[in-house]
């Protein structure tokens, strides 16, 4: 396996043992898991945990200037494949329904996906080989598409909460 | 300066408050439809409850069947509200749901009775395989499989629905299977199956009323261990009752007692036979080696010997009786009627 995109492998591996323990629910129930059931709510569960996992960690990581948590590109890939498989996750626990808030939640799970697939591009694409101020022009594209990365994360976070209060009141603690 | 992390922005978390606002804003301006996970159904199948014919009709009032989480009334107060009629049931212990609410520990509509699946989505949603059809009041334990050997599945009897069940299913079934047997059943009782039917493959019938009364052993009997083939009232009317058409078959004596079982048997246990022994007494023998029929009767019941049993050999007997030959001491009762060495 190349050492370049090796992160992206890992990620597919988990998205297919996902798939995996999902289709034997799926086949189970003859239809997707509801949203509300057991499955619906772990994978989930787990899912948010990962996205959380992704806006976080790596950035945390960034604070440190020693490497006793290990290098901050490998906390890139973590990020990357956190970034993969808990919004899969997400969108399993869907079951393909995207009714109003949900269904924006799940939109900008998307859009902030599709922005990161963005900024990898980005990273490896944008050269930095020095003497042609390749590195500060790689930093300003950077920044800039942080500029939109971000707020979107922060839109998508927003949502979500407002998601889980709203599903745990007229849901999940419903007697 | 403290470094702080990446991920926090300025400009993030005033997307995210705003973002925020206008949720809010929606849900005061439009009701808190945002956060419905799908369309309420919206077929009106009867009269109007609660004010609506059907579950769309309650729009935006989500508060009609979510109370909020801090309240002591849970949704299935919420939808008894409306269906007083079930709410009745479950309160007098009858129908369905009477049953099925006193068969859990915390009685819930919403396990079988889900929303928000759409327009038409269906308002129950049951697993046949698990489904405890007994709480019904009609077992399945005699409709496991079709007349043609399929696994029965619910839409053969509940074609239209779980809510109905028109008993002429019955009918064109079992008519299918003997047509002869059918007519001339409902000739006798009539098409409400149901009166009599609880699908444990008996029917209630109070047989007490009856002249052939089933005690002991009887009252377990399927009724077609007796009734075999009866259709109409005429065949149950018909049906045998000596003892002998059925227990042929059981008999241990071969006929050699005569056919009237009940004159020594009883339903409660073949066992526990009463027999008037008069021309000898029953407790003779020892308490060690108690006489059993065999031990007299070898052979059949008609004859009997005394040479079976410890002293009674033909050489301890001829000692016995000095002049006499054992054809003279065939008939040992003619002179020791009471079983005594004395003729007593």
């Amino acid at each position: 396996m190349p050492k370049r995109g090796r992160e992206l492998w890992y990620a597919l591996a988990a998205i297919v043992a996902v798939t995996a323990l999902y289709a034997l629910a799926y086949f189970q129930a003859s239809a997707f898991p509801a949203a509300s059931g057991l499955v619906g709510h772990g994978i989930g569960i787990l899912g948010f945990v990962l996205m959380l996992m992704t806006a976080t960690l790596y950035s945390m990581r960034k604070l440190r200037t020693d490497a006793s948590w290990g290098s901050t590109a490998s906390w890139l890939k973590f990020h990357m494949v956190t970034g993969l498989v808990g919004p899969y996750m997400v969108l399993l626990h869907t079951a393909m329904k995207f009714q109003g808030l949900a269904g924006l939640t799940m939109l900008l799970t998307v859009v902030v996906v599709a922005s990161g697939l963005v900024g990898r591009y980005l990273y490896t694409a944008v050269p930095r080989t020095a003497g042609d101020g390749g590195v500060a022009t790689k930093r300003r594209v950077l920044a800039t598409w942080h500029t939109v990365h971000l707020p979107l994360t922060w839109a998508l976070f927003a949502a979500a909460f407002v998601h889980v209060v709203a599903e745990l009141y007229y849901a999940t603690l419903q007697r | 300066m403290t470094k702080r992390p990446g991920f926090v922005s300025a400009t993030g978390i005033v997307v995210a408050v705003v973002l925020l606002l206008g949720i809010l804003t929606w849900d005061l301006v439009r009701g808190p439809a945002l956060f419905s996970p799908g369309p309420l159904n919206a077929e009106a199948t009867g009269p109007a409850l609660g004010g609506v014919t059907d579950h769309a009709q309650l729009g935006d009032d989500c508060g009609a069947c979510h109370p909020a989480p801090s309240s002591s009334a849970t949704m299935a107060d919420r939808c008894l509200h409306c269906h007083e009629a079930i709410g009745a049931e479950i309160a007098a212990k009858k129908g369905i749901h009477g049953r099925l609410a006193g068969a859990q520990s915390s009685p819930s509509c919403r396990g079988c009775h889900p929303e928000h699946h759409g327009a038409n989505g269906a308002l129950t949603s049951l697993d046949g395989a698990t489904f405890a059809h007994d709480l019904t009041g009609f077992s399945l334990r005699g409709h496991q499989e079709t007349a043609k050997g399929a696994k029965f599945a619910c839409t053969d009897c509940h074609p239209h629905g779980y809510t109905t069940f028109d008993q002429s299913i019955c009918s064109d079934c079992h008519a299918a299977i003997n047509a002869g047997f059918m007519s001339r059943h409902e000739a006798s009782y009539g098409k409400d199956c149901l009166a009599c039917h609880d699908g444990s493959g008996g029917a209630n019938v109070d047989h007490s009323k009856f002249s052939f009364k089933l005690t002991g052993k009887h009252a377990a009997v399927a009724c077609k261990g007796c009734h075999s083939g009866a259709g109409s009232l005429q065949d149950f009317q018909n049906t045998p009752q000596d003892c002998y058409s059925c227990h042929a078959k059981d008999d241990e004596h071969d006929g050699a007692y005569g056919r009237q079982c009940g004159d020594c048997h009883t339903p409660a246990d073949w066992g526990e036979a009463t027999f008037d022994h008069a021309v000898f007494p029953l407790d003779h023998g020892s308490e060690e080696r108690k006489a059993t029929c065999q031990t007299c009767h070898p052979t059949d019941p008609k004859s009997y010997t005394c040479y079976g049993c410890h002293e009674h050999t033909t050489g301890n007997v001829l000692n016995e009786h000095e002049g006499k030959s054992l054809a003279e001491l065939a008939d040992c009762i003619k002179c020791h009627p009471g079983g005594r060495k004395g003729g007593d």
